[in-house]
């Protein structure tokens, strides 16, 4: 629990994760926001009939998961940052069992990965309802588009945590 | 095998074919504050790092009231460190670095800026250390170091890059922690400063001890340079021809 707490402080104590979470929110918002443009001209003049109304509708709601790269790379600098900034020293002075060091690190990682994309995937959600707001003809999303959007930027964030993972395994064994 | 502050037993650190540290025996007297010597690439940072547990000893032990530093209960209210290769989030104030420490290690944070006071560094607790000088780090160290207000002081090369100011209140604060009954092993290459601050000093010479002892019976009538100077080079003439006679 200490250790946790410690990853938290190092997590909102630094400057780049707020960087990080406003590049999220807008990388998210942006790719919900001008979807329903690039979708109605791509119907428009290139003739993309394929898609049914409603799929084309969800699919401006699924850009929200759009961010999770943002997730990923939070979680590898939780996890690997400590040995590049050199604090790792500091950090297995206070705690030398590393197995409970890394293990907070992963929960940290997972948690603040998911915080990330639940307020990236949010706010561009509400981005993607004003933008879809523009074109009355627009079908109304399915009933589980937005619940689908959350739950794929959750396991994508779950994706990240294990490539984090795997990352500090390589950073530490060196 | 003893159970005093802070022993050596057999100690031996192998790097690749790089023999670091090589049977290290020694014992850390209590209560005082003992110099570790040696020339550059003697083996005493590998040494210090096998005894924090930062590093695994290839054979033998260095221990700490007579278990591995893995193993103390909490390990920074036993034991503060100063080590080079420690590093600071450079993007984190002093303040912040020092709070994330507290919170790993269960300290309240009530002592950091208690700590911060001691090393003098208040007016600089809010700046992001990215800016410190080596003198400011060098203190933030020693503030990180005594957090949890230990017993035993481990420091490499502490006094690296304070100024005389900074250097002659790190002699009066080691003498007074030591006065305390705690015990500092402590390692420099500033013979003359050791020569007036160490009870006891150890020397060791490519990762061998060549001579350990209380100040008074090392140095003798001359300085403590004397005797490095002397004792590490005769250590080095034997190694020389013990080698160049073996193969
Ligand atoms: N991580 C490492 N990998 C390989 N070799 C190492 C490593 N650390 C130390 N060594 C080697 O071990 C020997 C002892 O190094 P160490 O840093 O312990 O010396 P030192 O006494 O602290 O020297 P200095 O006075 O320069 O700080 C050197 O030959 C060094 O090259
Ligand atoms: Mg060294």
């Amino acid at each position: 629990m200490n250790l946790f707490k410690s990853e938290w402080r190092k997590l909102i104590y630094a400057r780049s994760t707020y960087g990080l979470l406003l590049a999220s929110i807008a990388l998210a918002s942006l790719s919900a926001g001008v979807t329903p443009y690039v979708l109605s001209h791509a119907r428009r003049f290139m003739g993309v009939d394929g898609l049914s109304q409603s799929a084309i509708v969800d699919t401006v709601y699924g850009k929200a998961a759009s961010a999770y790269l943002f997730a990923i790379i939070l979680g590898v600098l939780l996890m690997a940052g400590e040995f590049r900034q050199g604090t790792a020293v500091a950090t297995f002075l206070a705690a030398p069992k590393r197995s409970r060091v890394f293990l907070a690190k992963a929960a940290m990682a997972a948690v603040a990965g998911a915080a990330f994309q639940l307020i990236s995937a949010g706010i561009a959600i509400v981005t993607a309802k004003i933008a879809l707001g523009f074109y009355p003809e627009a079908a109304a999303p399915s009933d589980t588009a937005i619940l689908d959007t959350i739950l794929a930027a959750l396991i994508l964030v779950q994706c990240s945590r294990w490539l984090a993972w795997q990352l500090a395994l390589y950073f530490a064994a060196r | 095998m003893s159970t005093s502050t802070i022993s050596f037993n057999q100690l031996t650190k192998r790097y690749g074919k790089q023999l670091a540290v090589n049977n290290l025996n020694a014992e850390i007297t209590p209560g005082a504050i003992t110099g570790f010597l040696g020339p550059n690439g003697a083996g005493k940072s590998t040494a210090l790092r096998c005894l924090l547990g930062l590093a695994s000893p290839t054979s033998g032990t260095a221990l700490i009231k007579g278990v591995a530093y893995s193993e103390l209960e909490h390990p920074l209210h036993q034991v503060g460190a100063v080590l080079d290769s420690r590093g600071f989030h450079a993007g984190l104030t002093a303040r912040q670095n020092l709070k994330v420490i507290t919170a790993a290690a269960g300290i309240k944070d009530s002592r950091v800026d208690e700590v911060l006071e001691l090393v003098e560094l208040t007016d600089a607790a809010g700046k992001r250390t990215k800016g410190f000088s080596l003198g400011m780090k060098q203190r933030l160290s020693l503030a990180a170091a005594l957090l949890g207000d230990p017993q035993i002081l481990v420091l490499d090369e502490p006094a690296n890059g304070l100024d005389p100011i900074g250097i002659a209140w790190l002699r009066g604060f080691l003498r007074k922690f030591a006065d305390e009954g705690r015990t500092i092993l402590v390692s420099s290459h500033q013979l003359a400063e050791m020569q007036h601050t160490v009870d006891d000093v150890i020397i060791i010479n490519h990762g061998e001890m060549i001579v350990a002892g209380d100040i008074k019976s090392v140095v003798g009538d001359g300085t403590l340079e004397d005797a490095f100077l002397k004792l590490t080079l005769k250590n080095q003439a034997s190694s020389n021809s013990s080698t160049g006679g073996g193969k």
